[in-house]
């Protein structure tokens, strides 16, 4: 018996008040129904929720307000059709955003969204393509964006020299970025015979009097003159 | 006639199917405004902007909800827009607002006519949530879903503001 007592009560007591509201209006769908109604079948303190939930359902429709009469709903009507005849008839104050937004100038909204966009992402593009990353000059090896990796016969003097204003510029940038950094060991830029590796990690070797000493040297044009000391600057 | 088939008739024009959609709906919608507003004639004059404005926007309204959720909603908004115009207005208090006359017998009268006022303090305690899921709910008999389309929340959310609201209106009508 016990045991066919706890099967019945399989939804708790704290479900079933949460639940009791709904199901004292009907609303309740199945199986939830179901259990809240075994459930109370049981369950004395639940019962008790449910009388007073019940209870106060039935108070707060017992609440109702007057009925003003038919005079007042025929008027209600009269006036409410009487404001909706006017309004057909009257033009309706459309905002400003909405007229430009649906037809100005014969065209919709989102074809003048798109010439917008064009308008202020064309300069962006123009900008990136041929400021940002110019065209690179042909016969100009060695420039700083891909040096190829290590090759035969190119010294950084001979490079140096043959970078542009704008190549220097951004070399020497670069090498600014890198000022401060502490090394481990002091290393050195090849020169003349060596071949080199990236221009750039060639860089990440340097220290910051060499770093300073390579910015001089591209300001004034002249070739770097430093050597390593068995190895490369890599 | 069907709702939607009426909202398509004053879609294409027909000033008569609107007049049918306002002899079916203004009387809800006139005491739900009236229970929240709480005076007569503001409830008057809020019903009939409802209506205008269901009549001026019906060609934008697609029938992925009723007709009657969406009144309503149009209701609840305008509501809400008074209160926020007349924040600092003192609203009128709850014995302004008429009870219809019970019948029943004299003493069981009195003591109904105090428990309904009891429960009239208690419903205007309750946060405005649910004192609007109660309304919708007891009053207008709008479905769990149909609430949570009404105030812009979820069924289970109208479900839970609702429970919330019971358990506070039992406990304030304890004391």
């Amino acid at each position: 018996m016990d045991e066919d007592l706890k099967k019945m009560k399989t939804i708790s007591c704290h479900k079933t008040k949460k639940l009791i509201g709904e199901y004292s209006q009907g609303l309740l769908a199945l199986p939830w129904a179901e259990r809240v109604r075994e459930h109370l079948l049981v369950c004395p303190d639940c019962q008790k929720e449910y009388r007073k939930t019940q209870e106060l359902v039935r108070l707060l429709k017992h609440d109702r307000l007057p009925d003003p009469g038919e005079r007042f709903w025929k008027g209600m009507t009269n006036e409410v059709m009487s404001q909706v005849r006017q309004a057909r008839t009257e033009p309706r104050e459309i905002p400003w955003f909405r007229i430009i937004w649906d037809r100005p100038f014969r065209w919709p909204g989102y074809a003048w969204a798109t010439a917008l966009l064009l308008i202020l992402l064309t300069p962006v593009y123009i900008y990136t393509i041929h400021f940002k990353n110019p065209p690179r000059p042909p016969g100009v090896e060695g420039a700083l964006s891909d040096w190829p990796g290590e090759r035969g016969g190119e010294s950084l003097a001979t490079i140096l020299e043959t970078l542009s204003l704008k190549e220097s510029s951004r070399l020497e940038k670069k090498v600014v970025a890198q000022l401060g950094k502490d090394l481990p060991n002091q290393t050195f830029l090849r020169t003349n015979d060596e071949p080199f590796g990236d221009l750039s990690l060639s860089l990440d070797g340097l220290n910051k009097e060499e770093l300073e000493l390579l910015i001089d040297k591209l300001q004034t044009g002249r070739s770097v003159g430093f050597k390593e000391e068995g190895r490369y600057a890599a | 006639m069907t709702d939607d088939q009426l909202v398509q008739r004053v879609k294409d024009g027909d000033l008569l199917a609107f007049e049918e959609l306002v002899l079916r709906y203004q009387k809800p919608v006139y005491y739900f405004v009236l229970r929240t507003l709480k005076n007569t004639l503001e409830a008057e004059d809020t019903v009939q902007k409802i209506f205008l404005l269901a009549y001026q926007n019906i060609k934008g309204f697609r029938s992925e909800s009723a007709f009657k959720t969406w009144l309503y909603r149009i209701g609840v908004n305008q509501c809400n827009n008074f209160f926020r115009q007349n924040k600092n207005r003192e609203f009128a208090s709850l014995d302004e607002l008429p009870v219809a006359d019970l019948t029943v017998d004299q003493e069981g009268d009195v003591l109904e006519k105090e428990s309904l006022q009891t429960l009239r303090d208690a419903v205007e305690r309750l946060p405005q949530k649910q004192k609007m899921v109660v309304t919708l709910r007891i009053y207008q008999e709008l479905s769990f879903e149909e609430i949570g389309t009404v105030l812009a929340m979820g069924t289970n959310s109208a479900k839970v503001n609702f429970h919330h609201a019971m358990g506070n209106l039992k406990k304030w009508m304890k004391t």
